[in-house]
């Protein structure tokens, strides 16, 4: 009897003491812990691919869309607008509107954040993890980050720069804000570092290569640089940087606009966001189907982006305008025309480049090559003499805002244009704040234009307020001072 | 023993759940009462004395303070202690019990508007509620910063209560002091103006005193007028040589008098800032079915500037840094340039529908080019023309079209035409469609609705000015599905065919062989007689009385189906013709824009 017991009791201990292992070690049963994480450089490297993939997930290329269009004059509101996207466009914004919504940007940039931050240890963990591979990983998620917050900080100005990842509730500190010279300090900082780190391509091939566009390249990185150069006003290096994209002799014109170089898939991209074999793009819905809230501005498109070819020749048009990248109803046709769409998201063509080289020329006093530039881009996307202002190449003023005029027909769409104003606007202490004023003046509803005017005016107006909700969580934020009143 | 133990056992443990249950049931419970922590409008600023404790106790001296305690949906605009106490002193006075209750209650009835009207509401002009004193707030953007009655400044706004929303202010705001007569009287400015309102009698028209009775449709007023600086560039240096200008019969107090009508015309009823002047597109005036036309281009207003009868008379611009000026009972505005009543003639007005300016915009490039359907993203592309529902399926079937290879079985003037699906009984189509017609010179005009036949289409009524004072419905049905033989004249070659059809109230309308065009074209002319010639008819609808010379509204229902299809109504021209003009047949019109044919010499 007593030994039954004994036995027994050995059996239930050891059954107990087992079992326990499993008890008390809590894993998750469908992912991955950090601690098993950043192990390996395949870790590594998915998460890098993870990287992109919260780029292309949705939000984050709308929020890029609309911080870059709404406010400009190229793209309109339908019936199936907001209220929010309508008071953005009629310049009456609070702090409450969603337009100011940067999450989607700041989870993306924090999982660079991580990246940056963890990826030293599994480059101690793994001999086999190169210190070419290690570079390439962490200079393309400084390269995405830097990026993301140069949208940030032409739409915010002053905004939290943080620069260490959040993976668990203790990380949440705040990081109080900096000043927008200070973000775009960091920037360049971050920018020239992955320009060090980053090769030239990822795949050796000379022809279109969706690895190499997909992912960032050096190219890439001095193309984020010379945007990053033209919103400084250091011309002289703008000039450096696209050079060196140009020498590369790896990107170059199709010739006239064809759907093609939207869908991805040409040698005119350097950077785009891939939708191909992956998530669709979010863009159709909200610009492309027939109940999408936004639609090309058809009646400024067609008057004053691409009038006709009057008084010379009627039947020729730019390849570039209505009935090849935007309907003749408003569907922005750069972004798909069919249900699913798998069109790219394009970041940076050699077209952006030409141009922001042309401009840099043109502000260095060199205007018979800028216009040599515009004249290439121009004969080959077959531009028509009525957007020709025909000038000299010694009326630099009149380059510079040929070049503009030339960025609307070349971009549309592709969330620059209010960037574009914005910088033209705001060059030499705000000498061209008129551009902003006949923006507004276009754009605006008649009954709050003159209000829109007036406001337009105060140039702090020009960024968007930080979201009621982030200034609530955050007590350190400082509320643009142009929405306090 | 044992069992006594028990007992006490059961005792001790009953005693200690009683007295705890007494212990705890002595605390009261605290339930929650009120749905929300927020604070009403009276509450907040008891909050925040420190910048509202002189408003509060204005708000309780004149007994407003439980009304804005209360729920409802009030927007207060609040002046803080520094501006309450600079008001105290512009006034002359020491403190708040220099006040009367009442004056105080003023005060308050002038800064709260009964509804929520939050800064995204502003827009360059009032508030489209009164203040509770019954007169408007005007709203605009000085520096970037909102002002109300261009004088003081938003300092925080938006702040939400519990029973609306506070905008805090740096100035008190106070009533204009004067009317619109006093406005304009006292200003040197407008001196000779002001003499010839004296004159009149517009003086007292604009006069008013708070607290008089006053009719409603009369409380607030209008008033758009020269300096003397601009009436002086026309010759006119004083008042005299303006009654010398213009009164023809001496008795300006006559509403026969042109200077009567030329005043009258520069005043209207109704308080119409410049925001709601470029809304409206027109200004009815005093001057009896006098009208002015407005249009906002870019950020300028432009009084009575239109194309008339293909010719553009530039018009008169106002200026905005004298304008929205607020007056007891109204506004005031100035102009530039000098305006007055256009004594126009009665002008036939060939409108062809495809050619309203507004659409012309719209179509861009596809006028004369392609076709275009007329509504798009759920709203129609121009707003010079409207459909009685725009979600009906077949929607999207209207549409322009345009030919520009010359033909003669259904040619369209100037080569273009609107491609309709209207039904009378189809929950499919749309049942109407309205255009708003070029100016029309007020008199009495025949109305022939031009169209190519096609033989599924509907009968459709025309009326002009829908639901307007004006609304007259036109008597003949026009039935789409005939052609000219409908008229009873079979033999359309017969020399007298063109007289005998008039008499039947229909006509030719598209260019027809032996016409005469100073240009010599001979392609795309209709036969004479044949098939192809009755198919492009042009119908008498009836005669309307137009009462002001402005722009109006005209709409064709469908009121009998033969076979509802798509685009069966090929809507071509309307054409406006004077009731006694004795030419109603020529000109005629061609495909080719612009080529007029008339009667053969």
């Amino acid at each position: 009897m007593k030994r039954t017991i004994l036995w027994s009791l050995v059996a239930a201990g050891s059954i107990l003491l087992n079992s326990c292992n499993k008890w008390l070690d809590l894993q998750p049963q469908d992912g991955i812990t950090r601690a098993e994480f950043w192990k390996t450089k395949e870790d590594v490297h998915a998460a890098l691919i993870g990287i992109y993939s919260s780029l292309n997930s949705g939000p984050v290329e709308q929020q890029l869309f609309t911080w870059g269009e709404l406010r400009a004059d190229l793209v309109g509101l339908t019936s199936y607008a907001t209220d929010d996207n309508r008071l953005v466009k009629n310049y009456n914004i609070l702090s409450t509107n969603v337009i100011a919504d940067w999450s989607a940007i700041y989870t993306a940039i924090n999982n660079c954040n991580l990246l940056i931050d963890y990826a030293g240890q599994a480059k101690q963990a793994d001999p086999t993890f190169t210190e070419a591979e290690y570079n390439t990983d962490l200079g393309e998620a400084l390269a995405v980050r830097s990026f993301l917050y140069f949208y940030l900080v032409r739409t915010f100005r002053d905004i939290p720069l943080k620069l260490k990842g959040t993976s668990k509730d203790t990380d949440i500190v705040s990081v109080g804000q900096s000043t927008g010279d200070e973000v775009l300090k960091q920037i360049e900082k971050d920018l020239l570092q992955a320009l060090d780190w980053i090769p030239e391509y990822h795949v050796n091939t000379s022809g279109y290569n969706a690895t190499n566009t997909g992912r960032v390249t050096r190219p890439a990185v001095r193309a984020m640089l010379a945007d990053v150069y033209l919103w400084l006003e250091q011309y002289d290096k703008v000039e450096e940087q696209t050079t060196k994209i140009l020498e590369t002799g790896r990107y170059s014109l199709i010739g006239a606009a064809l759907p093609e170089i939207f869908d991805g898939g040409t040698m005119e991209t350097i950077w785009e966001l891939s939708h191909k074999n992956s998530s669709e793009n979010p863009m159709y819905n909200i610009g492309v189907t027939a109940r999408r809230p936004f639609t090309a501005n058809v009646d400024i498109l067609n008057n004053e982006i691409f009038p006709s070819n009057e008084g010379t020749d009627i039947d020729l048009f730019d390849s570039r305008g209505e009935g090849i990248l935007y309907g003749m109803s408003g569907d922005l046709r750069k972004y798909g025309t069919e249900s699913p769409d798998y069109y790219n998201f394009q970041l940076y063509r050699v077209s952006d480049v030409m141009l922001m080289r042309a401009e840099a020329l043109a502000e260095l006093g060199r205007g018979t090559e800028a216009l040599a530039l515009l004249e290439d881009l121009r004969t080959k996307r077959k531009a028509i003499r009525a957007t020709d202002p025909n000038i000299e190449a010694t009326d630099l003023e009149g380059i510079i805002l040929f070049v503009f005029a030339e960025r609307a027909r070349e971009l549309t769409f592709e969330g620059k244009r209010w960037f574009d104003l914005l910088r033209l606007a705001k060059k030499d202490n705000y000498a061209n704040i008129n551009v902003l004023v006949d923006l507004v003046t276009k754009v605006v509803d008649a009954n709050v234009r003159q209000s829109a005017i007036n406001k337009v005016r105060d140039v702090d107006s020009h960024y968007l307020p930080i979201l009621e909700t982030e200034l609530f969580k955050d007590k350190q934020l400082k509320q643009n001072p142009f929405y306090l009143k | 023993m044992k069992r006594n133990f028990r007992k006490q056992y059961w005792l001790i443990g009953t005693w200690f759940v009683l007295s705890v249950a007494l212990i705890f049931s002595c605390q009261k419970e605290k339930y929650r009462i009120s749905t929300s922590d927020e604070v009403n409008i009276t509450g907040y600023l008891e909050a925040h004395e420190t910048d509202y404790s002189l408003l509060t106790e204005i708000l309780y001296r004149s007994k407003t303070a439980g009304y804005l305690g209360a729920y409802g949906t009030y927007t207060l605009f609040a002046p803080n202690n520094e501006s309450i106490n600079a008001w105290i002193k512009d006034n002359g006075k020491t403190g708040l019990n220099d006040f009367t209750d009442a004056q105080l209650l003023d005060f308050v009835k002038y800064h709260v508007v009964r509804d929520t009207v939050g800064s995204t509401r502003f827009t360059d002009g009032k508030i489209k509620t009164a203040s509770l004193l019954g007169e408007y707030l005007y709203t605009d953007v000085q520096n970037g910063i909102y002002r109300i009655n261009k004088s003081a400044k938003i300092i925080r706004s938006n702040i939400s209560c519990g029973n609306g929303i506070i905008h805090s202010i740096n100035k008190v705001l106070v009533p204009p002091a004067q009317s619109l007569a006093e406005l304009i009287g006292n200003n040197p400015r407008y001196s000779i103006f002001a003499e010839a309102l004296k004159e009149t009698g517009f003086y007292d028209t604009l006069y008013y005193q708070r607290g008089v009775a006053v009719a409603d449709a009369k409380r607030f007023q209008t008033a758009i007028v020269e300096s003397d600086s601009v009436l002086q560039l026309q010759g006119i240096k004083s008042y005299a040589d303006m009654k010398a200008a213009y009164s023809q019969t001496g008795d300006v107090k006559s509403h026969k008098d042109s200077l009567w009508l030329y005043v009258a015309y520069h005043l209207s009823n109704d308080i119409k800032f410049l925001e709601d002047i470029v809304a409206a597109n027109t200004i009815y005036t005093l001057a009896p079915k006098e009208i002015i036309s407005t249009k906002l281009l870019g950020a300028q207003i432009l009084l009575n500037d239109d194309v008339f009868n293909g010719v553009h008379e530039a018009g008169a611009e106002i200026n905005r840094s004298q304008s929205d000026v607020l007056a007891s009972n109204g506004v005031l505005h100035e102009a530039k340039q000098p305006f007055k009543i256009k004594v126009r003639q009665q002008v036939p007005v060939y409108f062809d529908i495809a050619t309203s300016p507004e659409l012309v915009n719209a179509l861009g490039s596809a006028y004369f080019n392609s076709s275009k359907a007329l509504v798009a993203n759920g709203a129609t592309i121009a707003n010079s023309f409207a459909f009685n529902s725009l979600t009906v399926s077949t929607i999207g079937t209207n549409g322009y079209y345009y030919y520009k290879a010359l033909e003669t079985k259904r040619p369209y003037a100037n080569g273009d035409l609107l491609s309709l699906s209207l039904c009378a009984n189809n929950s499919a189509r749309a049942k109407w469609i309205e255009f708003k017609t070029p100016y029309l010179v007020k008199g009495r005009y025949k109305v022939w609705i031009c169209y190519a036949q096609h033989g599924d289409a509907p009968e459709i009524q025309a009326t002009f000015n829908p639901g307007k004072g004006d609304e007259q419905i036109l008597p003949n049905t026009i039935i789409l599905n005939q052609s000219l033989t409908a008229s009873g004249v079979s033999d359309l070659a017969n020399a007298n065919a063109d007289n005998l059809m008039l008499a039947q109230g229909y006509k030719r309308y598209m260019a027809t062989v032996g016409d005469y065009n100073a240009n010599n074209i001979t392609g795309g002319l209709k036969a004479k007689s044949g098939s192809e010639a009755p198919l492009n008819v042009g119908r008498l609808a009836g005669i309307i009385n137009v009462e002001t010379t402005d722009r109006h509204v005209i709409r064709f229902e469908a009121i009998k189906d033969k076979k509802c299809g798509s685009n069966t109504v090929y809507l071509d021209m309307i054409q406006f013709i004077p009731a006694d003009d004795l030419e109603q047949n020529y000109p005629r019109f061609h495909q080719i824009s612009g080529e007029l044919f008339y009667r053969p010499k």
